[in-house]
């Protein structure tokens, strides 16, 4: 990330840390301080959490600050960067491994068979990341024979290590 | 001064530690637990702390002591492993190994990898071995000390690391290493409190009522997080065969004696400081030597004396981490983090209380960092043309079933998909933040001390009947206090210039 895109990201990072640490504030100040339970007030369970969310806002001012002062607030929207950046093999290869792994964790786990979910994620990994490749690759036979195998031990494998040896009931 | 009666015990425990922990079982772990972390430390993207990650949740069905010798094997086989793909790549394996590779990849191109690895294998092993010793020594006194710290001592330890983790982890840009701090802090805040029982920001989820797990906070920031960092990019670099001599001669490692002993202690103090970790060892280790040098014109050109503190350095990072853990229950870098949540899990409390209720447990882990110090020397020097195989294996076709380990591992601890969900939040914030520079050792370190840093302020606030003065007129607080203190105000440039005219000057009015 090159000085200009890191101090535009540092602005945004600012006012969400900022906003962030005014909603912990809040919370802690108005959190129970368990007065029918007679505790010392120093020992509200709120104390720290506020602190901690003060000390906060002072370094997302601090950065905030810096951030304007070096100009982050003026290249404001990233436009045709971001545009030429999201059309590039980085950004599809990011996207590639961020989609298909959340998706494979907060869905097909525990939707699916874990075998399952487990083989179609190593899969549909290998095979998408082989076909993006410009130099260097293989066959579409050889990409889907081994994103197959590789996929059947996965699945088959950490499923048998995790469930007949850990004991482990898979989701 | 602590007692120093426990060096007349030394022998016995050293042989006591050594007894338990060699048995044909324990000797078999070391085997293919270091085998594995140098082969996970070789690849680029499976770092060290990944790597502990990952296998703390193959192990927890095993016994207290394999599971800690399979950890500690990783750990140290991970740290060194990364100086393989340095030396013959130019790509650091594991953060560690930044600095190996300035001159470890140059010794490569002329033709001299082999006898880069073989020396730095020498330097990883001597390295270690002295960081043991401080351990070994160190340890005991520590804890004893500790037995001296309440609670406003406790307070200002934790905040101390978190600022000092924060400071050395992002010194370019320490208030970035403070934000990340913070966020740790605030995640550790998460749950039921504990001195009330009280449930804060849980929002009425259940799941959370338990707080943020640390195994799967820290398989998210360490594996996902690199997961993703790793494949955004194509690696395209050229491995560099090894057909040269591998074993060092004595009179190189003798001609170095001094860089190796000064960076083997460098490595050590730098693993004593909470949450700091093995790149800083390497990079001071390698600054001091560069200063030192007779052939400091070398360094960045091929230098082997430049490599050889470099692995030393991080190496000797690695006993040293441990040192603030078994005595204050504070990690000294982000591996012995997870090594700390392995260790919560097989009901091993460490703290200074281990020295009383189980001395002989420090010595059994010097037993265990020395069998995986041999593991590393007998690997390093006879399998150097095997394991370069390791570093051709496709990062496409690795880092799925990286992955699937990442899933499943922290589901398998607690058999909870809620779990799984935090590890990918936390990866995704933490490929976020660390794509804009917040270095990732202070907000695991956060998440760590929180309890300690909310429990110690609340309980001594309690004792003192709300009175600060504690915090500040006690002499050990006071002096974590003023360091504490002192470690923000140098980060601020205006404050650093006005101590370094301050001192600048000092010279000059003595002599007129």
């Amino acid at each position: 990330m090159g000085p200009k895109a890191m101090s535009r990201a540092d602005f945004y990072t600012a006012i969400l840390l900022i906003a962030l640490a005014s909603a912990v504030i809040v919370g802690s100040f108005t959190m129970d301080r368990l007065e029918v339970r007679r505790i010392h007030p120093a020992s509200a369970p709120g104390v720290v959490p506020g602190l901690l969310g003060i000390a906060l806002l002072i370094c997302g001012v601090m950065l905030f600050l810096r951030a304007v002062r070096a100009g982050g607030h003026r290249s404001l929207p990233a436009g045709a960067n971001a545009v030429h950046w999201l059309s590039g093999l980085e950004a599809r290869r990011l996207g590639l491994t961020a989609g298909v792994s959340v998706v494979y964790a907060a869905l097909l786990v525990g939707w699916l068979p874990y075998q399952v979910a487990t083989m179609i994620y190593v899969f549909v990994m290998v095979v998408g990341f082989e076909r993006m490749m410009e130099a260097d690759r293989p066959p579409w036979a050889q990409s889907v024979i081994v994103a197959a195998i590789l996929a059947g031990a996965a699945g088959f494998g950490v499923g048998w290590v995790f469930e007949e040896l850990f004991l482990v009931r898979l989701p | 001064m602590p007692g120093l009666d426990f060096l007349d015990q030394l022998p016995a425990l050293l042989a006591g530690g050594f007894a338990h922990v060699l048995t044909w079982e324990s000797l078999l772990n070391v085997a293919w637990a270091t085998l594995l972390g140098i082969a996970i430390g070789s690849m680029p993207g499976l770092t060290a702390t990944m790597g502990v990650a990952l296998l703390v949740t193959l192990t927890y069905r095993m016994g207290p002591d394999q599971a800690i010798l399979v950890l500690i094997c990783m750990y140290v086989g991970a740290i060194y492993g990364g100086s393989r793909s340095a030396i013959l790549l130019n790509i650091p394996g594991t953060p560690a190994s930044a600095a190996t590779s300035l001159d470890g990849y140059p010794l490569a191109r002329q033709g001299r990898a082999g006898y880069a690895m073989g020396l730095a294998t020498s330097g990883s092993a001597l390295g270690t071995l002295i960081g043991v010793a401080c351990l070994a020594v160190v340890a005991p006194l520590l804890a004893e000390l500790a037995f001296n710290f309440k609670t406003y001592e406790y307070f200002w330890l934790a905040l101390f690391g978190i600022v000092i983790s924060g400071t050395l982890t992002s010194a370019d840009d320490p208030l970035k290493g403070y934000i990340a701090g913070i966020l740790g802090l605030l995640a550790a805040m998460i749950g039921a409190e504990g001195l009330h029982g009280f449930y804060r920001f849980t929002f009425g989820e259940p799941a959370l009522a338990g707080g943020i797990g640390l195994i799967p906070a820290m398989v998210g920031a360490f594996g996902f997080a690199e997961i993703l960092t790793v494949m955004k990019r194509r690696l395209s670099a050229q491995v560099i065969g090894s057909v040269d001599r591998v074993l060092p001669k004595g009179r190189d490692l003798w001609r170095y004696r001094g860089t190796i002993g000064r960076s083997g202690v460098i490595g050590t103090a730098v693993g004593v400081i909470p949450g700091v970790g093995e790149d800083i060892g390497a990079w001071a280790s390698y600054a001091a030597a560069k200063r030192t040098s007779r052939e400091r014109d070398q360094f960045g050109k091929g230098s082997m004396e430049g490599m050889t503190a470099a692995e030393t350095g991080n190496s000797a990072v690695v006993p040293g981490a441990l040192i603030p853990l078994l005595t204050l229950a504070i990690p000294g870098s982000a591996p012995a983090a997870v090594l700390l949540g392995a260790l919560f899990i097989h009901n091993v409390r460490p703290g200074p209380t281990i020295i009383v209720e189980d001395p002989q447990f420090i010595y059994e882990v010097v037993a265990m960092l020395v069998l995986a110090t041999l593991a590393i020397t007998v690997y390093g020097l006879s399998l150097t043309r095997l394991l370069v195989l390791v570093l051709r294996i496709p990062r496409e076709r690795l880092m799925p079933l990286v992955y699937v380990l990442c899933v499943i591992g922290p589901f398998a601890i607690t058999q909870r998909l809620f779990d799984v969900y935090v590890m990918v939040v936390f990866g995704i914030v933490g490929f976020v933040l660390r794509e804009m520079k917040y270095p990732m050792a202070p907000l695991v370190l956060g998440l760590i001390l929180g309890e300690l840093l909310d429990k110690s302020l609340r309980r001594g606030l309690v004792l003192s009947d709300g009175d600060l003065s504690p915090f500040f007129t006690r002499p050990i607080s006071l002096g974590l206090c003023l360091i504490t203190v002192l470690t923000i105000v140098l980060t601020i440039p205006a404050c650093k210039s006005a101590l370094g005219r301050l001192f600048r000057r000092q010279p000059t009015g003595a002599g007129t």
